[in-house]
C-alpha cells in the first residue's frame, strides 16, 4: 500500500471510474488502486469550514426527518386519545387489556386498577379472547363503544373490569 | 397516512408494519451518513444532534396533535386526520430529503466540487469506507449474517423495543397519571 504523503495542498482531482480510483495530482500523473490512501494536506481554515458547512446542511436535514418519523410514531399514541380506540374497537380492547399489564409492571404493587394480584395475568393472556368476538361483531357492540368512551379513557380500572363481559356477550 | 384509512384492527397493523419497514432504514442510515461525513472524535455530537429529533417530536408531537384535535367539524374522524396530515408531511419531505441528502461527501450538493475533497479527505483517517461503489454484495449480507454478534445486537434490540413500542403506543393514556386522577 503506498501512500503519497508529498501532494501540495488540496489539488487532488478524483475521477471515479467502476473498479477504480484514479486520482490524478496536478504535478504527478499517477493513478491510484481501490483501498489506497491518499494522504493530501488540507488547512485546517478550509478544514474547519467544511465541516461548518456540513454541520448547517445534514445536521438539521436529518435532524428534522427524525422528528418527523418520531411524531409519526407517536401518531398511534395521541389517535387513541382521539377516539382511533372508539372506531377501531378491537384496538381499544388489546390496548386496555395491555394498559393493565403495564400498570402492573410499572408500579411494582398493583394498583388501584388491578385490585387482585392474578389479575394482570388474567388481562393479559384475555388479549386474542377478547378480540376474537368483537372483531367479528364490530357492527353492533353498543356496551363497548359506551365504556370506551373518551370520558372513561383514563381509567385503565373500567376498561378491564367491565370488557371481558361485554365482549362475550 | 395509510394509517387514516385503516377500518379495523388488523388494518391497522398492516400499516404499521409498513411505517416500520419505512422507518427501519432512518436511524442507521444516518449513523452511516454522519459516520462518513465527520471524524470519529466529531462524530458523538453529531449523532446525539440528529438524534435530538426525537425530543423535539416528543415536545411538538403533542402540541400538533392537540392542535389537529382541536379542529371544529373536520370531514374525517380526529385520529384519521392526525395520520394523514403528519403522514402527508412526512411524504413530502422524503423528496427534500432525496434531492439533498447526500450519500457520501463527494456527492454532497450543497458542498463545491473544491469542498467535496476537503470533506472527503477530512473523514480519511476513520478508515471507515465510504468510496461506494454502488454495488450490492450479497456475499457481505451472507457473511453478516453468520456473525454472532450482530444476532446478539439483534436480540436485544428486539427485546428493548417490545416494551417501547408498547409503551410509546399508550404513553398518551398512560396509567401511572391516570391512576394518580383516583
Amino acid at each position: 500500500m503506498s501512500v503519497l504523503s508529498s501532494l501540495p495542498d488540496s489539488t487532488v482531482e478524483k475521477v471515479l471510474t467502476n473498479a477504480k480510483l484514479e486520482c490524478i495530482a496536478t504535478n504527478t500523473n499517477k493513478s491510484i488502486e481501490v483501498g489506497q490512501i491518499v494522504i493530501t494536506e488540507v488547512s485546517t481554515a478550509d478544514s474547519k469550514r467544511v465541516l461548518h458547512k456540513i454541520d448547517y446542511c445534514i445536521i438539521p436535514l436529518m435532524g428534522f426527518c427524525y422528528m418527523l418519523q418520531y411524531m409519526d410514531k407517536l401518531a398511534l399514541s395521541q389517535g387513541t386519545l382521539l377516539g382511533l380506540r372508539k372506531d377501531l374497537v378491537c384496538f381499544g380492547l388489546v390496548s386496555c387489556r395491555l394498559q393493565g399489564a403495564m400498570a402492573d409492571s410499572l408500579l411494582s404493587s398493583t394498583s388501584k386498577a388491578l385490585n387482585t394480584p392474578g389479575a394482570p395475568l388474567s388481562s393479559t393472556l384475555d388479549i386474542s379472547f377478547g378480540v376474537g368476538p368483537a372483531h367479528t361483531s364490530s357492527s353492533n357492540s353498543p356496551p363497548v363503544n359506551t365504556s370506551l368512551s373518551p370520558s372513561s379513557f383514563g381509567e385503565p380500572s373500567s376498561c378491564v373490569m367491565v370488557l371481558p363481559r361485554t365482549s362475550l356477550d | 397516512m395509510c394509517h387514516g384509512a385503516t377500518k379495523n384492527f388488523a388494518g391497522l397493523m398492516v400499516a404499521r408494519f409498513f411505517l416500520g419497514v419505512g422507518e427501519a432504514a432512518v436511524a442507521p442510515g444516518f449513523g452511516l451518513i454522519t459516520s462518513m461525513f465527520y471524524t470519529r472524535k466529531e462524530q458523538p455530537l453529531r449523532q446525539a444532534s440528529w438524534w435530538m429529533g426525537n425530543s423535539f417530536a416528543n415536545i411538538f408531537g403533542g402540541l400538533v396533535a392537540y392542535g389537529i384535535g382541536s379542529i371544529t367539524n373536520p370531514s374525517v374522524e380526529h385520529w384519521r386526520l392526525l395520520f394523514l396530515i403528519l403522514g402527508s408531511i412526512t411524504s413530502a419531505y422524503a423528496i427534500v430529503l432525496f434531492i439533498f441528502l447526500p450519500d457520501s461527501p463527494s456527492q454532497a450538493r450543497f458542498l463545491k466540487e473544491q469542498d467535496r475533497q476537503v470533506a472527503v479527505n477530512r473523514t480519511l483517517e476513520n478508515k471507515t469506507g465510504f468510496m461506494d461503489m454502488e454495488t450490492f454484495v450479497f456475499a457481505q449480507v451472507w457473511d453478516a449474517s453468520k456473525d454472532p454478534q450482530l444476532w446478539l445486537l439483534f436480540l436485544y434490540t428486539v427485546s428493548v423495543n417490545f416494551a417501547n413500542g408498547g409503551l410509546t403506543s399508550v404513553s398518551s393514556n398512560s396509567p401511572t397519571a391516570s391512576s394518580l386522577n383516583h
